[in-house]
C-alpha cells in the first residue's frame, strides 16, 4: 500500500512535479525575512505532506532532503548557517508529520501541517541556538513560529483539498482510505 | 459514478467541517495560546527592562571578539550605560566588514556587507535579550544588563 511495485510514468512526472514546485517554494521563501538569515516560513511543507500522502515515507523525505539541498545551492547557503537551519527544519518537521499521518489519525491534513508548521520553526531556532551558541535566539521564536502557524493552516486545507482531487489521486494511485 | 458520490459528499462535508478539524483547532488553538503568551510575557518584560543599563558582547563564531581601542586595549564587552557620544567601531566579519554604532545604552549595527542585511533592519538596540545576528557574518551581538541578573527565554 505504501510503496507500489513498480512506478508508473505518471507517478514519477508527479514526483518531478512535486520536486520542482518545493523548489520554487523553498527559495521563494528564503526571500522573507525573519531576523536572522536563513529563518524560513515552511511553504514547501506543503508539498512535503502531500508527498507523504501520495507517495508514502522514503519518497516524501527523498524530496525534502533534495529540496533543502537544491534550493540552498541555488540561494547560496549550503552548508552556511542558514542551511543546517533548513535541513533540520525539514527532516524534523517531516518526521512530525508522517507521525501525525500514520498514528495520528485524530488529526486531518490541516492538523499534520500545523504541527510540521511548528517543528520546522522550533528545529531552525534550536540550530540557530547551536550554531550561535546562545539562547538568546530564542528572541525571534515568537513571531516566526505564529506566521509558521498561519502559514501551516493555510498549506493544510491546501493539501486536504488537493488530496480530494479524483484525477491527481487516480494517476498517483492513491486510495482514499484516510480522509 | 463519481457525480454521485460528490453530490453525496458535500452536504455532509459542510455539517461536519467543525467536527472534522476538531482536532486539528485544538492542536492550533494550544500552540497559537502558548506561544503569544510567551511573547506577550516577554515584551512585559522587555518594556521593564528598557530603563536598565546595558552592555553588549560582540561574538565572532561563538567567541568574544578582540576589539581594540587607540591603546591597544579590548573594549569588547561594551558598557553602553557609560557611552555618552555616538561612535562607530568597524569590526571584520567571516566575509564582510560591519560598522557597529555606539551611543548611551543602545547599540546597532549600521553597516553591514552581508547580502540579507537582517542585521542593519533590526536597527537601535536598547534593552536586554535581544540580540542582533549577522549568520553570514558569523557575528552575533548580545546584550545583556548586570543589575538583570535572570533572563528569561520566551
Ligand atoms: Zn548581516
Amino acid at each position: 500500500m505504501i510503496m507500489k511495485k513498480k512506478i508508473t510514468i505518471k507517478q514519477l512526472t508527479l514526483l518531478a512535479m512535486l520536486l520542482s514546485l518545493a523548489l520554487v517554494l523553498s527559495i521563494a521563501e528564503s526571500f522573507i525575512p525573519f531576523g536572522i538569515p536563513g529563518l524560513k516560513l515552511g511553504l514547501a511543507n506543503m508539498v512535503i505532506l502531500l508527498a507523504i500522502y501520495y507517495f508514502g515515507f522514503w519518497m516524501a523525505l527523498a524530496i525534502d532532503i533534495l529540496r533543502v539541498i537544491i534550493s540552498s545551492i541555488a540561494i547560496g547557503t549550503f552548508l552556511a548557517m542558514g542551511f543546517w537551519m533548513s535541513l533540520a527544519g525539514a527532516t524534523l518537521s517531516f518526521f512530525v508529520m508522517y507521525v501525525f499521518y500514520r498514528w495520528l489519525k485524530i488529526f486531518t491534513p490541516v492538523g499534520n501541517s500545523i504541527a510540521g508548521a511548528y517543528t520546522h520553526a522550533l528545529a531552525q531556532i534550536l540550530v540557530g541556538v547551536f550554531y550561535l551558541g546562545s539562547w538568546g535566539v530564542f528572541y525571534y521564536f515568537p513571531v516566526m513560529a505564529i506566521a509558521s502557524l498561519i502559514t501551516g493552516t493555510f498549506n493544510g486545507f491546501i493539501v486536504e483539498m488537493i488530496l480530494k482531487n479524483k484525477y491527481l489521486s487516480t494517476a498517483v494511485g492513491y486510495e482514499k482510505t484516510t480522509i | 459514478m463519481e457525480k454521485e458520490e460528490i453530490t453525496q459528499q458535500k452536504p455532509e462535508k459542510k455539517k461536519n467541517f467543525i467536527l472534522k478539524h476538531l482536532w486539528d483547532f485544538v492542536l492550533l488553538g494550544v500552540l497559537l495560546v502558548g506561544t503569544t503568551t510567551a511573547y506577550v510575557a516577554r515584551s512585559a518584560i522587555n518594556n521593564k527592562s528598557k530603563d536598565l543599563d546595558i552592555t553588549a558582547t560582540v561574538l565572532y563564531e561563538g567567541n568574544v571578539m578582540e576589539i581594540k581601542d587607540e591603546h591597544g586595549k579590548n573594549k569588547n564587552p561594551f558598557i553602553l550605560s557609560s557611552i555618552n557620544e555616538y561612535q562607530e567601531i568597524e569590526i571584520q566579519g567571516r566575509h564582510t566588514t560591519l560598522t557597529i554604532g555606539l551611543k548611551h545604552n543602545a547599540i546597532a549595527v549600521v553597516h553591514s556587507g552581508c547580502p540579507g542585511q537582517e542585521c542593519v533592519h533590526e536597527g537601535w538596540v536598547d534593552r536586554p535579550n535581544h540580540p542582533i545576528v549577522c549568520a553570514h557574518n558569523g557575528i552575533y551581538i548580545e546584550i545583556e544588563s548586570d543589575n538583570w541578573s535572570d533572563i528569561t527565554i520566551g
